[in-house]
């Protein structure tokens, strides 16, 4: 220490262990976690809202997390509730909003029409948002029934009932355009 | 169904891995954490106490379209119109009670009747019902806190996650009813009772109010907010005024913190719209923006979009101080009365040294444990040349070897430099450069920016 030259250090050196655990958890889980709230929302910028939102409530409540190694889990279950929230809140006003016509399908979006996946996306698009969340949740995540219960704050059965309509619906619209 | 599943499977796969976020995102979560540690009462890291938030419920009211639009005018969208609204100074408490700690995944509750656990549980004991039914706390919603006349009241429709939607209607020119969808307002009630194989249960409480004509795109649900808010959206209207009140909890019809208005599209097309609010200092941590349009014909209230907010702690600012653990630097927050003066407070706090908790948790600093008060002066030019003259208590001998010297000036660095405005400094003790140098047993120097 002795011969540590003289020089002001930069605070932005400085972090709390608070922030460096934070900007762990960005590194690890932002983008997968920005992917997960695409499939719920469409846009990718909503996305980025809901996933950063969560972010700030784990960030702020951080000292009120029972334990920091279920901050993923948190995140994951604020992104969910934000992209609930904002998935009823849209529908409640696309229902209001009939002089509206829905967004014309991009040029791009047009192109690739044809491709199996775009199809079952479109599809997904049009599934009442619990339905939706049920077959992301199923199909993305892999989560078993009984976590899709808990993250979704309903019962198991409720969750059978989401899941099987949403596939019933798929099938049908998939069915007619195959 | 196999096959479907395995397509659903890989379509997911595919699409979400063609997502990328753009960049930025950890600047803005860091700038928005920064925000509101700033206004919140909010410990140092490893204690956070309870954080002060206040939710603003902000209403926006259209005037509605007179007839089936029969009033059109061409107009095309209309931006930006300033919501001026001179906020007039009101006492406010700068001591905030803590709230009770909520689950950090939560969603932000609601915005009538109820706004407490307590208030929900004293409606429990009493023995009132007049909140169990979920069309009836939508007509008293309309009529109490939205300020309609005599609405149309829907049947409730279930909706997702516990919640059924009411929607209320004005009526028409003697009290004649309108037809459906135009002027709708659609009313998310959440069940806060339990559930019975017949669905969920009252009593009921407003979530949020989306109306057909009046579209809020911020701020969302549940978003702290500051005086001037932005309020950004498109809707059509009358003349194409929505009206934007900001209420805290508890405020009714008539009763608002602020009030302004927006200019968006005058119909039949929407137009999108830009404005500010400003408003007074909230006395609760929540509230309420709300969107109206109101009748050109005799401004009864047509229709509201409402979503809930929470304010911001009024009346403080957070701060931050350097101290150490071992050799490391540790920043600390410090909430204190609004000023202006942030480095002055930074310094005073930093002088104050470490509380006790934080000294449990092996905060340290460097400056004599009788330095609080001794800044005598802060001074800042045109060229970012800052003095800071300290008050002879600052001294402490440890501070007088080598690396306790150097330890300190990074404690005090650290808290100087974290202003971007202060491109260099030169601490005195008693008006005296060379005295306070000599008590680190350094010459006088002025200490340049770091990376500057």
């Amino acid at each position: 220490m002795a011969s540590m030259a003289f020089h002001p250090s930069a605070p932005t050196a400085v972090t709390a262990p608070v922030d460096e655990a934070v900007t762990q958890l960005h590194r690890d889980h932002y983008r997968s976690l920005v992917r997960l709230a695409a499939l719920l929302l469409d846009d990718i910028g909503s996305s980025e809202e809901v996933v950063q939102d969560a972010f700030v409530k784990v960030h702020l409540g951080w000292a009120r997390l029972a334990d920091p190694e279920r901050a993923p889990a948190y995140l994951r279950s604020a992104v969910l509730n934000g992209a609930r929230s904002r998935m009823r809140h849209r529908q409640v006003q696309d229902r209001h909003l009939e002089a509206v016509p829905p967004p014309a399908p991009s040029a791009e979006a047009g192109a690739l029409a044809a491709d199996e996946h775009h199809r079952v996306i479109a599809a997904l698009g049009v599934l009442p948002a619990r339905q939706r969340e049920a077959v992301v949740l199923r199909y993305y995540l892999d989560l078993s029934e009984a976590e899709m219960a808990t993250a979704m704050a309903i019962s198991a059965g409720s969750v059978k009932t989401h899941l099987h309509r949403a596939l019933a619906t798929l099938h049908e619209t998939l069915g007619e355009t195959r | 169904m196999n096959r479907d599943e395995e397509s659903v499977r890989r379509a997911l796969h595919r699409h979400a891995g063609g997502i990328e976020p753009g960049d930025g995102s950890q600047e803005r979560i860091q700038q928005r954490v920064h925000e509101a540690r700033r206004r919140r009462r909010l410990g140092w890291a490893g204690g956070a106490t309870g954080a002060v938030a206040a939710a603003v419920l902000v209403v926006v009211a259209v005037t509605s379209l007179a007839g089936n639009g029969s009033r059109v005018v061409e107009t095309g969208p209309t931006d930006t119109a300033s919501l001026a609204l001179p906020s007039t100074t009101v006492a406010v408490a700068t001591t905030v009670a803590p709230s009770p700690s909520e689950d950090v995944a939560q969603d932000a509750s609601g915005i009538w009747p109820f706004h407490t656990a307590a208030g929900i549980e004293a409606y429990r004991e009493s023995g009132d019902a007049r909140y169990d039914d979920p069309a009836e706390v939508a007509r008293a919603f309309a009529v109490e806190y939205l300020g309609m006349v005599d609405p149309e009241i829907g049947q409730p429709v279930p909706s997702d996650a516990g919640t059924v939607e009411v929607t209320v209607r004005p009526r028409g020119e003697a009290g004649q009813p309108l037809p459906p969808g135009a002027m709708d307002t659609a009313i998310i009630l959440d069940s806060l009772g339990g559930g019975s194989p017949s669905g969920p249960e009252g009593p009921w409480n407003v979530l949020s109010t989306a109306s057909s004509n009046i579209h809020l795109d911020g701020p969302v649900s549940g978003r702290e907010i500051t005086s001037p808010a932005t309020v950004t959206g498109e809707s059509r209207a009358f003349e194409g005024t929505v009206e934007v009140e900001v209420r805290g909890d508890g405020m009714g019809a008539g009763e608002a913190l602020g009030r302004g208005f927006v200019t968006g599209g005058a119909g039949p097309d929407f137009g999108s719209f830009s404005g500010q609010v400003s408003f007074d200092p909230a006395t609760t941590d929540e509230g309420a923006l709300v969107l109206l349009t109101t009748s050109a014909a005799d401004g009864s209230v047509q229709q509201a979009t409402v979503v809930d907010i929470s304010f911001s702690a009024p009346g403080q600012t957070e701060v931050t101080a350097f101290f150490l653990r071992g050799e490391e630097l540790v920043p600390v927050s410090r909430t204190v009365p609004a000023t202006t003066g942030v480095l002055r407070a930074s310094l005073e706090q930093l002088l104050a040294g470490p509380t006790e908790e934080e000294q449990s948790a092996g905060l340290i600093s460097l400056f004599a444990a009788g330095a609080a008060g001794e800044l005598r002066d802060v001074t800042i030019d045109g060229n970012g040349k800052t003095v800071v003259d300290f008050g002879p208590g600052v001294v402490n001998g440890s501070a007088g070897t080598s690396t306790g010297s150097t330890l300190l000036l990074e404690q005090l660095n650290a808290t100087v430099f974290q202003f971007s405005t202060v491109e260099r400094v030169e601490y005195r003790l008693e008006g005296s450069c060379g005295a306070f140098f000599e008590w680190l047993q350094r010459g006088c120097e002025v200490i340049e920016r770091p990376g500057g």
